[in-house]
């Protein structure tokens, strides 16, 4: 409300000394006689101090959040092939808190020799025989939905490089699942039902996965390669994916790319945008035109609608699927058969595929038209009932009629990606070419609540540095958008930021949504390649602070079975097995000396029995690669072998207390043939 | 010697000489222009409207001269004249039919009479052209918004004057010269002794002369054919027959889809068409080298899926389709890896759907080495280029479209002398190398996007002579020049009328813009978002741009003005954050608002650019200079050709005397 008030005081202000100024000129023709004016108001030395304009100075108001206070959003953002989730609060773009999901991070201890996260990483590989994967491109991050709302449970991230999904608890903000999806290398997006019992996801790269070793050379690409739907089932309570209930449907090898799930009228179907019908494969050297130029011939690919509530239903029947790699996987020709995949033409090579907030229409652009395609879910669901197809693709999926499932087309300006709603019935396209975004009014019945004079039609424009590519407003992907504010990530800076060096930071643009006009707020340089992100309200924002109990397994979400309280410190030795259960506090490790011998298995099992707030201390060891953050409640573990005999030290990494310093300990590795009588 | 017979000897060589010289002269004429007119104003900046003006009709800049006309209440120029514009092609056939007769006649009364329709052809022309424009130009609509504007006019068969704001100057074209040559010829033929009528010479100088008059009449279009497909006969029946190399001629209407997928060549005769009947692709060419010219196709199917077209080049080289009329398919031409394809003369309509429905004009994809020449795109969606270098698009026009140009990934192309009017976006062109914009003209782009061109990531980019007018953003560069050592180049051209003539993203490398005259454009310069345009140029060696609103000191007359251009308004600051202040463009309140910043500098202006050597006049545009020096060269050639024959004639007639 303060900013509020100071703006509208500065622009009235304005209004008053121009309309003053203009009557005195033409009506006297004599000014009036203003001395050399240096602002009196503090505000307006600040202001004229530091040379901003009026928008500018409001600007500063609006994104201002004052020592000690919260801001009103929390947007939670992809760092992509960082691996890791970054959450900013808004409308201050204060960076928050990473997340290390799929690439280790040492300050949190993140797979950095802590067994559980390391466990995460492997079980998330490709398996025996590939290396552990340490890295991934994090796309998408999805927020689990209670009746289509947003309930701060979890976050889901895609991983466009292995087709793996990993699930975050919002309780801890901690990674505890990484799913490696069979038949699929890549996963550009999953999402949630509207009470996340399912995670859908497509795959990316086609795959020729019914094939013995998966394996068929690339000219067989029409025939043997294969695209994938992978319907998820969800394990709300443990954040899991249940594979036995999973299935997947196997799709034409189009590239199956974003998607959305239906909610209302779209309940139960599941949408998909595709970008290589032409069904190129590439082939720079060997006389075929590289993948991009052959993937952008045609005028349109194909938006898939799939009716998986069917599938479902279907897929418990026996022969409707069979297994493959340990996932159940519907046969196309089923699909096709079962009437339970059908094709819309749209704009060639789109991004997003967007859904109203009620779910009745679809907003498609084809990156190469400068028109949003609006689909109404009505008429797709009619043109199936009708059997309106205008063909049928070389699979046999019916193609259904164009002109029967556009609703409108929005002109909004060139290169249109993606898509996202607020609260008051208008949508917001990113326009990459333009780099700008496109404001347009929603037609239906958010007519009503927009109020314009006429739907599907672009009202306001404002320019974006640069190369916007996704942009996001809170709550856009769900049944209640919140509106306010909207954030544009942007592809490149340029010149945006100081020479920081070749490799230039992103740019997320903050925009102020909440009146007639976008207005642009703030600049903020990102770490990792943000993708896409979630906007949620900071009331949502239900993480502990500590953990609930003392020897929390933040990995189980449950007691520690290798966690101690404060005097039950030990050391076991099992044959060569050295076992310490220990504690931290402010600031010191029991215990602080651990006597081991070269070959011998060490594992240390540390507690933080501290309850304060903020009391975290750190594991760091010398020489073993191991760093972890032992959280106030959590019990950390570490595994190695001492493979090498010495003096290792250890000391806390996470500054604690005064007497931080003086928190260290020795991990003595007696080499082999040492004599005792030398202790 | 008046009434009675010619007794001296006749001069055979002499008298059939003059006589197919007459005939060439008149069969030339027939297709160059007779009369031409060129109007210069102001507000057109160095663009000269040219109109060409022979017996058929009106061609040139009639769209710009009746818009124009438009204001002041003149009606267009194709009602001009309708009667006598029918009678014309009767006259020529007169003319000819007399000119065969006239060395044969015996009295000089009767060849007068058969050259009189020639000698007439000139003169009527130009008696009915003064008298045309002489109504047309005052005999005005009262109503019209301007009409009280202009009084009475004079208008002049010759010379110079000024009309409103134009200033004019009409000549003759080369058609009524040749013309004028005909009638002299004929005139000759009247006092030439008349030639013995002797039966077999008879015959084969009746012979001759129908078969030069035919060769005339048909001026060259007829070739000799494999196969005639005369309407009712299968065109796929005899492609199937034909063999590669064949000319098949096509007579009247084939309401048939058609494939062909050996090198033939498809030759229309006048009113051949090719009809898809609604669906599908009505041509698809499949073999290299084929040639298709004067036919005309229609009625494609308007599924997007199966990319309906009138014609269709799928992996097939050196595809040349000339004089083509396309209408009501959904795309036009539609090329994929169609290396070295040539496209001229062709008209393409859409069909009548809009605009995001329709298909592209032309879409050539991974085709390199194509030519687009001299087409007329008219309501289709988009003139798409991708992928595809060293294509030449020369003299095209683009107009009611969606993208009059949509062009990326494609190198070394040169875009010379079209014109991209009404359309959304003039012309996009993105992601690539070494383009040349050559005296194109870019008008009323006013969709959403509204740029007259948008250049992004692109470097090496030659914008010369080219003329903005009425667009929403006439110029947009969103980095461009993008590399290191890239160049974008902006020289010579005209910005009028726009609501902003340059739109610069900050984050260009450094574009150079100099000798471009801005003229009454809302906003000159726009720097989007909040940075500068430091790295931009605009002036190079001493000269800047010649800037409407500038003030300019000139005290060395040398043409470049003493006092930098830099304009630095808070009201810009403002208008370009929000454009809806553009509505209040040189009111009160824009001047309050500059007053306020000045004495309560409180939010004090930026400067936006700074043109150090901003010009004093317009500089002159090259490009409307070379057009008319094009009708020069033109009319060059044609009198070497006839001083040529000319020096023939007489040589020959000193061998046989």
């Amino acid at each position: 409300m303060t900013s509020l008030h100071s703006r509208t005081t500065v622009v009235v202000a304005a209004v008053a000394v121009a309309a003053l100024l203009a009557w005195s000129r033409t009506n006297s023709g004599s000014l009036i006689p203003v001395a050399h004016a240096s602002a009196s108001n503090p505000l307006d030395q600040i202001i004229q101090a530091r040379g901003l304009t009026p928008d500018e100075a409001a600007a500063a108001l609006k994104v201002f959040v004052p020592p000690g206070k919260y801001d009103d959003f929390v947007m939670i953002t992809s760092g992509g092939h960082r691996g890791s989730v970054m959450l900013y609060g808004i409308p201050s773009m204060r960076l928050l808190k990473e997340i290390p999901v799929y690439s280790p991070d040492s300050w949190q201890g993140y797979a950095q020799g802590g067994t559980d996260s390391m466990e995460l990483l492997k079980k998330g590989s490709f398996g025996p025989g590939l290396p552990t994967l340490t890295w991934g491109d994090l796309h998408h991050p999805q927020l689990s939905l209670t009746n289509g709302k947003y309930d701060g449970e979890w976050i889901a991230v895609s991983d466009k490089a292995a087709g793996r999904v990993g699930i975050i608890s919002m309780k801890d903000m901690r990674t505890k699942t990484i799913y490696k999806t069979p038949n699929t290398v890549s996963d550009h997006h999953a999402v949630f039902t509207d009470d996340s019992e399912w995670l859908v996801q497509s795959a990316y790269f086609p795959m020729p996965f019914n094939e013995k070793n998966g394996y068929a050379p690339i000219e067989q690409f029409k025939d043997k390669y294969r695209g994938s739907a992978s319907f998820l089932k969800f394990d709300k309570v443990h954040g899991a994916i249940e594979v036995a209930k999973s299935f997947q449907i196997e799709l034409p090898p189009y590239f199956q790319d974003l998607s959305i799930l239906g909610r209302g009228p779209s309940d139960g179907l599941f949408f998909i945008n595709s970008m290589d019908t032409e069904l190129a494969y590439g082939g720079d050297l060997e006389g075929r035109p590289p993948l991009e130029i052959g993937a952008s011939m045609r005028e349109m690919d194909y938006l898939h609608v799939i009716d998986w509530h069917k599938a479902l239903e279907l897929s418990a029947k026996p022969g409707m699927t069979h297994m493959i790699n340990g996932i159940r996987v519907m046969p196309l020709a089923t699909a096709v058969a079962e009437g339970i995949i059908y094709f819309v033409p749209e704009s060639k090579s789109p991004h997003g595929v967007d859904l109203t907030p009620g779910g009745e229409y679809l907003a498609i652009s084809g990156k190469l038209d400068p028109h949003v395609s609006v689909f109404s879910v009505e008429k797709i669901k009619k043109a199936i009932a009708d059997k309106n197809f205008e063909g049928k693709d070389p699979y046999g999926v019916p193609v259904l009629k164009y002109d029967a499932c556009l609703e409108a087309h929005v002109a909004v300006g060139l290169g249109p990606l993606h898509t996202v709603f607020d609260d008051k019935g208008y949508a917001y396209t990113s326009l990459f070419l333009d780099s700008a975004v496109a404001k347009w009014s929603l037609g239906g019945a958010y007519a009503a609540k927009n109020k314009e004079k006429e739907s599907w039609k672009l009202v306001d424009k404002v320019s974006i540095h640069y190369n916007v590519g996704h942009l996001q407003a809170p709550g856009s992907n769900t049944r209640h958008p919140y509106g306010k504010y909207l954030v544009a990530l942007n592809k490149w800076s340029v010149d945006r930021f100081p020479p920081l060096g070749p490799l230039h930071p992103q740019n997320l643009q903050l925009i102020d949504i909440s009146g007639p006009k976008m207005v642009l707020l703030s600049d903020t340089p990102t770490i990792g390649e943000p993708h896409n992100a979630m906007i949620l309200p900071i009331e949502l924002m239900q993480a502990w602070r500590t953990y609930p109990e003392t020897g929390f397994d933040a990995a189980k979400m449950t007691h520690s079975a290798y966690a101690v309280t404060q005097g039950k410190e030990r050391i076991e030795r099992k044959g060569n097995v050295v076992t310490v259960f220990g504690t931290v506090m402010r600031s010191h490790f029991t215990p602080d000396t651990v006597r081991v011998k070269e070959g011998d298995k060490v594992v240390f099992n540390w507690t933080n029995v501290e309850t304060a707030e903020d009391a975290t201390h750190g594991f760091g060891l010398h020489g073993y690669n191991i760093n972890l953050s032992i959280d106030p409640g959590a019990t950390e573990r570490a595994e190695f072998v001492a493979v090498k005999g010495g003096v290792y030290p250890f000391y806390c990494t996470e500054f604690c207390s005064a007497l931080h310093m003086e928190m260290t300990g020795w991990l003595l590795v007696e080499p082999k043939g040492t004599k005792l009588a030398e202790k | 010697m008046a009434g009675d017979a010619d007794i001296r000897r006749p001069d055979r060589v002499a008298s059939l000489t003059l006589l197919v010289v007459a005939l060439l002269a008149l069969g030339w004429s027939w297709s160059a222009p007779w009369w031409e007119m060129q109007a210069r104003a102001p507000q057109y900046g160095q663009r000269t409207l040219i109109v060409e003006v022979n017996p058929r009709g009106v061609v040139g800049d009639v769209f710009e001269i009746d818009t124009l006309g438009h204001y002041v209440g003149i009606s267009k120029m194709e009602n001009f004249a309708p009667f006598e514009r029918r009678l014309a092609p009767f006259g020529l056939i007169a003319a000819i039919l007399g000119m065969f007769a006239a060395p044969w006649l015996r009295r000089p009364w009767q060849r007068l009479l058969a050259v009189l329709p020639t000698v007439a052809l000139p003169t009527l022309f130009l008696l009915d052209l003064d008298l045309t424009m002489a109504r047309a130009a005052n005999d005005r609509d009262p109503d019209a918004a301007l009409n009280l504007v202009l009084g009475h006019v004079d208008t002049r068969l010759f010379g110079e004057y000024v009309l409103a704001q134009f200033k004019v100057t009409a000549r003759p074209g080369i058609g009524l010269f040749l013309a004028a040559i005909a009638a002299l010829l004929g005139l000759g033929l009247v006092f030439a002794v008349p030639l013995q009528l002797r039966r077999r010479k008879l015959q084969a100088t009746v012979a001759g002369a129908v078969a030069a008059a035919l060769c005339l009449v048909v001026s060259g279009s007829a070739q000799a054919a494999d196969l005639i497909v005369k309407e009712g006969q299968s065109l796929v029946t005899a492609i199937e027959g034909a063999r590669a190399g064949d000319t098949l001629l096509i007579a009247g209407v084939h309401r048939e889809r058609v494939t062909v997928n050996k090198r033939l060549r498809l030759l229309g005769s006048d009113g051949a068409v090719l009809d898809g009947g609604g669906a599908g692709t009505v041509l698809r060419i499949e073999a290299d080298g084929v040639e298709v010219e004067g036919l005309a196709l229609r009625g494609s199917g308007d599924v997007y899926t199966s990319e309906d077209a009138a014609v269709r080049i799928e992996r097939a080289a050196g595809v040349q389709l000339r004089r083509l009329r396309i209408e009501d398919t959904l795309f036009g031409i539609f090329a994929v890896q169609a290396d070295r394809c040539l496209v001229e003369g062709s008209t393409i309509t859409g069909k009548d759907l809009p605009t995001e429905r329709r298909g592209d004009g032309i879409r050539l994809w991974y085709s390199g080495g194509c030519k687009l020449l001299g087409n007329v795109l008219d309501r289709s969606r988009d003139l798409v280029i991708w992928y595809s270098s060293n294509t030449l698009v020369e003299n095209n026009v683009v107009r009611h479209s969606r993208y009059g140009l949509h062009y990326m990934f494609s190198d070394d192309n040169v875009f010379r002398g079209n014109r991209f009017e009404d359309d959304e976006v003039g012309a996009a062109i993105m992601y690539s190398r070494r383009i040349l914009l050559e005296g194109n003209a870019f008008s009323f782009a006013t969709g959403v996007s509204a740029n007259g061109v948008l250049i992004k990531d692109a470097d090496d980019v030659f914008i010369r002579g080219n003329r903005f007018v009425g667009n929403a953003i006439a110029l947009f560069l969103d980095s461009a020049p993008q590399s290191r050592g890239g160049k974008l180049e902006v020289r010579g051209n005209l910005f009028a009328r726009n609501d902003v003539a340059v739109a610069l993203q900050p984050s260009g490398s450094g574009a150079a813009f100099w000798e471009n005259a801005f003229i009454g454009n809302h906003t000159q310069v726009q720097i989007q978002g909040t940075g500068t345009a430091a790295h931009t140029q605009w002036s190079v060696g001493g000269r800047g741009n010649y800037w409407s609103d500038a003030l300019v000191y000139d005290s060395a007359g040398t043409g470049v003005s003493a006092l930098p251009y830099r304009p630095e308004s808070s009201y810009e600051v403002l208008a370009d954050r929000y454009p809806s202040l553009a509505f209040f463009d040189g009111t009160p309140a824009a001047d309050a608002i500059d007053m306020a910043s000045r004495l309560f500098p409180l939010f004090p202006p930026r400067p936006k650019l700074i043109d150090a050597h901003p010009l004093v006049r317009p500089p002159l545009d090259d490009w409307t200079l070379n057009r008319g020096e094009r009708s020069g060269h033109l009319a060059f050639a044609g009198s070497s050709v006839f001083a040529l024959a000319a020096a023939l004639l007489w040589g020959a007639r000193r061998a046989v005397s």
